[in-house]
């Protein structure tokens, strides 16, 4: 397999997980900056080559040349393939049971978080959208966080799904994590904070620029 | 004990579950118009302090704990229990004035909670008296809960009086008799929270019960009170 190369941005949210992920699960990548902001380079033709879409972060090196995809393209998919390169099968769920947690969280993550991503890029870098919607979008989806999290407290467990961390607490932090760049408060979710102190401790966590990576 | 509406709370304050704060962790909170930061140090005592940082205003909230001290995230300063800074990291040499300090709160720890007062009064009473907490005897903490709804429509579903502990025995679907702890304070604009807590020690399956139970009541509750939104 050629070397790994993960198209992204560093102020994204989306690309952030795949960094994430990478640096969790020990997958070497190596890392080659979008222009985004204010480039607009995810619009060229050479990237749009790569990622038709114009998506975010993009992943070449993994795939096949029968299946004629470029590239990877989307956090989510990105995690699922980094899980499978990585040498650390603890990265894979172990149970039918556990997949279908891990892929529930996943898909919560790209739906309803939707909207935490959409304010805290509007809070940074501007545009349009309904501010609103999306703040009260994004309290409904750290509530449904928080209820889960309080069970799995009760139950013993410090983790979305199953006995160790998985990608849906991957997928899942970022959005809770950085929420405070558009202002959102997590002093309502206690146990979501405590949650996201423990993946800071994990071997391999990295910071981005507006998550501090002590405290 | 009674909010004088909305800007000085009087009283002791029930702020977050204590376990909710561990050792060296910063915690931000709320008594009225007053924004705390609330931090636990590595002997386990918490801490309450002014949410500014009074060098150029940072929340501490979002600060940490080092050395048994809350830092600033921006600059770094470091203050201690009392609300003296101690540290300045872009003088290591220098001792920082005395007069350089950030206010600080009373705090009690008492039935799995972290109380606080911002009135600055100093009655001797504690929250058990004020609250009417059940005496002695243990309590198995659940969780704490933000319900979109006023303290009163809160009240008159629980069916008791604002500023006081509220104790209830909910029965289970399965039959089991949950012995519920409730205190609730008003929080931000037209919302309750809510530290649920069972009194003795209970089964893991009590707890959970309790946690459906107020998730359902969180629900009900709402359902009466719609008038409360996330912008205002
Ligand atoms: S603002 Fe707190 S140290 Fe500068």
């Amino acid at each position: 397999m050629s070397d790994l190369i993960l198209l992204d941005d560093e102020l994204d949210e989306d690309c952030y997980r795949a960094r994430l992920a990478a640096s969790l699960m020990g997958v070497p990548v190596l890392l080659r900056a979008v222009d985004v902001i204010p480039g607009n380079e995810q619009d060229t033709l050479s990237f749009r080559a790569l990622s038709p879409s114009g998506h975010l972060p993009a992943l070449t090196g993994a795939t096949d040349p029968a299946d004629a995809l470029p590239a990877i393209c989307g956090a989510e998919a990105i995690l699922l393939t980094f899980a499978a390169l990585s040498a650390d099968k603890a990265w894979q769920p172990s149970t039918p049971m556990e997949t279908g947690a891990v892929a529930h969280w996943m898909t919560f993550a790209s739906r309803d978080l939707r909207p935490a991503m959409r304010l805290r890029r509007k809070a940074m870098f501007g545009g349009d959208g309904d501010d609103c919607a999306w703040l009260s979008a994004t309290h409904d989806a750290f509530r449904i966080m928080e209820d889960h999290m309080v069970l799995r407290r009760i139950s013993g467990h410090g983790w979305f799904a199953g006995e160790a961390p998985t990608l849906a607490d991957i997928a899942l932090f970022p959005s809770f994590a950085l929420c405070r760049d558009a202002g959102t408060e997590q002093d309502a979710y206690p146990t979501l904070r405590r949650w996201m102190r423990r993946v800071k401790t994990l071997p391999g966590f990295i910071a981005m620029p507006g998550i501090p990576d002590y405290g | 004990m009674q909010e004088t509406n909305g800007h000085r709370v009087g009283g002791w304050q029930p702020l977050m579950l204590a376990l909710d704060l561990p050792p060296l962790t910063v915690s931000g909170a709320q008594i009225g118009e007053q924004k705390l930061a609330v931090w636990r140090d590595s002997h386990g005592q918490v801490h309450a302090s002014d949410d500014r940082c009074p060098h150029r205003g940072m929340r501490l909230s979002l600060g940490f704990v080092r050395e048994d001290m809350l830092a600033c995230l921006y600059h770094g300063w470091r203050f201690d229990e009392s609300g003296h800074c101690r540290v300045i990291p872009a003088h290591p040499g220098v001792t920082p004035a005395s007069t350089i300090c950030v206010p600080v709160f009373p705090v009690a720890e008492c039935m799995g909670l972290i109380w606080s007062r911002a009135d600055g009064v100093a009655t001797g009473a504690g929250p058990e008296t004020e609250w009417r907490l059940p005496e002695g005897g243990s309590v198995t903490p659940v969780r704490t809960l933000t319900i979109k709804a006023s303290l009163k429509t809160v009240m008159a579903r629980l069916g008791a009086t604002a500023g006081q502990s509220v104790r209830m025995l909910v029965t289970t679907g399965s039959g089991a008799v949950l012995p519920l702890l409730i205190v609730a304070r008003p929080v931000g604009h037209d919302r309750t929270q809510c530290h649920l807590l069972l009194e003795g020690t209970v089964s893991q399956e009590d707890c959970e019960q309790a946690a459906f139970w107020a998730k359902d009541f969180r629900n009900t509750a709402e359902r009466c009170d719609t008038g409360a939104d996330y912008c205002v």
